[in-house]
């Protein structure tokens, strides 16, 4: 698991990428492009899915717990 | 329905002020949002019924759960915001004690009465600071229940670098809780009670701009966790830790011929308990023109499987760890869902309605021959309004 992580960061980290100037970011910048178009959403969703399956995480770190699990 | 396509009309300075918030598929925005803005939302949540076939006692009504979820945004004094939700939940219904192989190799499940009548309440209060290329957050999260206590503290940020191209993000969280189980004072529900939990948790992840029209996040997560983490309802015994790892990516991709976002996201989880699992998530977000009213459709799809913890079983055993909990077995589950909103001055009005299916035989690696009934299948109904002041 660690190597996998390792690899991934090393990837993450590689600049291959086209340089996009500030006025070439509208579409970048559309709300439909952020990480959680509907906030409550996707907050409710992660609540629910941490309930009632048997792994969480990923994208931010662990908030607090509930009853539920 | 025509397809509008507002980008078009996009200036280079409004893109200018905008191209802050796309580095970061993430939370984070580097300019403070200038509108405070309020949201509620409702969600109808209802489990299918266990079949009666595999009901060994008690119910086989499930958990239906109201839920109202408010969200108060605010910018400050121009360099910070505040972000305050409050979250009620109020469930009623059966819930499953655990399940045992009877004598003809049958998994019967054996569930609580249908009187179980319960109340959440949950909040959170988020202070960041916006910084010139960058952000700084901190969180306070509170959840209070009749059988169970959380406090949870975080500490987020983000640095963009190389001309806005790359964004670093990090954030750091821990909680405290404490399980008072209700019902009979004995077995696990006497030894539970007065328990605590805790746990520390941290991301780190990196998003980059591809290209103008995508970009990608990737990141690794860990979280530890320790205490009393047997759930005093089921009767089981599990470790006093558990170690998660995460590494997750979220893929973003405007397609413009459709004026519309791709989103894919991909997370592979792994703990010392034996849980492996793997989540697999798309969703397209598509503006839409009807009768001169801006509406935004998102289909989405998430498919998941795990594969079993160490001491699951459903069997009798004299382990000194073992659980018949279904979110510890080997399984796989299907999410399909629509959401709606209508844009119309400073509101949006939201519609949402997701199924989620699953089954023990669903998951692609991991799978055993061993029946769970239990297994959730669930609908939710949401419906919500934000409003932007002026």
């Amino acid at each position: 698991m660690m190597k996998l992580i390792a690899v991934v960061m090393a990837i993450a980290t590689l600049s291959a990428c086209t340089t996009v100037k500030p006025w070439e970011r509208g579409y970048l910048a559309k709300d439909t492009m952020q990480g959680a178009p509907i906030a409550q959403k996707s907050a409710l969703d992660r609540h629910v899915y941490f309930a009632k399956e048997g792994s969480s995480g990923g994208g931010q770190a662990a908030g607090g717990g509930c009853g539920c699990n | 329905m025509a397809v509008t396509n507002r980008i078009n009309k996009t200036t280079a300075l409004s893109a200018l002020t905008l191209s802050a918030t796309a580095i970061s598929s993430g939370a984070q925005a580097m300019a403070v949002p200038e509108k405070k803005q309020v949201s509620v939302r409702v969600t109808n949540y209802q489990e299918q019924p266990l079949p009666e076939t595999r009901l060994a006692g008690g119910s086989t009504e499930r958990y239906g759960i109201n839920v109202l979820q408010f969200s108060y945004f605010t910018p400050v004094a121009g360099q910070y915001s505040v972000m305050t939700t409050a979250q009620y939940e109020k469930l009623s219904g059966a819930s499953p004690y655990g399940s045992a192989e009877n004598a003809d190799g049958q998994t019967e499940v054996l569930m609580s009465g249908a009187t179980i009548d319960e109340q959440r309440l949950d909040a959170s209060v988020t202070g960041t600071r916006y910084f010139k290329s960058g952000t700084l957050a901190s969180g306070l999260a509170v959840s209070t229940e009749n059988d169970y206590q959380s406090v949870a503290l975080s500490l987020d940020g983000s640095l963009e670098i190389f001309d806005k191209h790359t964004t670093l993000m990090a954030s750091v969280s821990t909680s405290f809780d404490t399980l008072s189980p209700t019902g009979p004072k004995i077995g696990t529900r006497a030894e539970a009670d007065g328990e605590t939990k805790r746990s520390v948790s941290w991301y780190e992840g990196v998003t980059q701009v591809i290209d103008k029209y995508s970009t990608v996040q990737v990141g690794v997560g860990y979280t530890r966790l320790w205490g009393y983490l047997s759930d005093p309802y089921k009767g089981d015994s599990r470790p006093d830790s558990r170690e998660q790892y995460t590494v997750s990516a979220q893929y973003r991709r405007f397609l413009s011929d459709f004026d519309s976002a791709l989103h894919l996201d991909y997370r592979l989880y792994q703990d010392d308990w034996g849980v492996i699992s793997n989540t697999l998530s798309g969703s397209t977000w598509t503006d839409v023109n009807v009768f001169g009213q801006r509406i935004m459709l998102s289909p989405n799809v998430r498919y998941y499987w795990q594969h079993a913890a160490d001491f699951y079983t459903v069997k009798a055993t004299t382990d000194e760890h073992f659980s018949s909990d279904y979110r510890l077995s080997a399984y796989g589950a299907i999410n399909f869902g629509l959401d709606a909103q209508w844009h119309h001055k400073d509101y949006v009005y939201t519609i949402g309605v997701n199924q989620y299916l699953s089954a023990e035989s669903w998951g692609l690696t991991g799978g055993q021959d061993t029946e769970t009934p239990s297994l959730v299948n669930f609908t939710t109904i949401s419906f919500g309004v934000d409003y932007k002041f002026k």
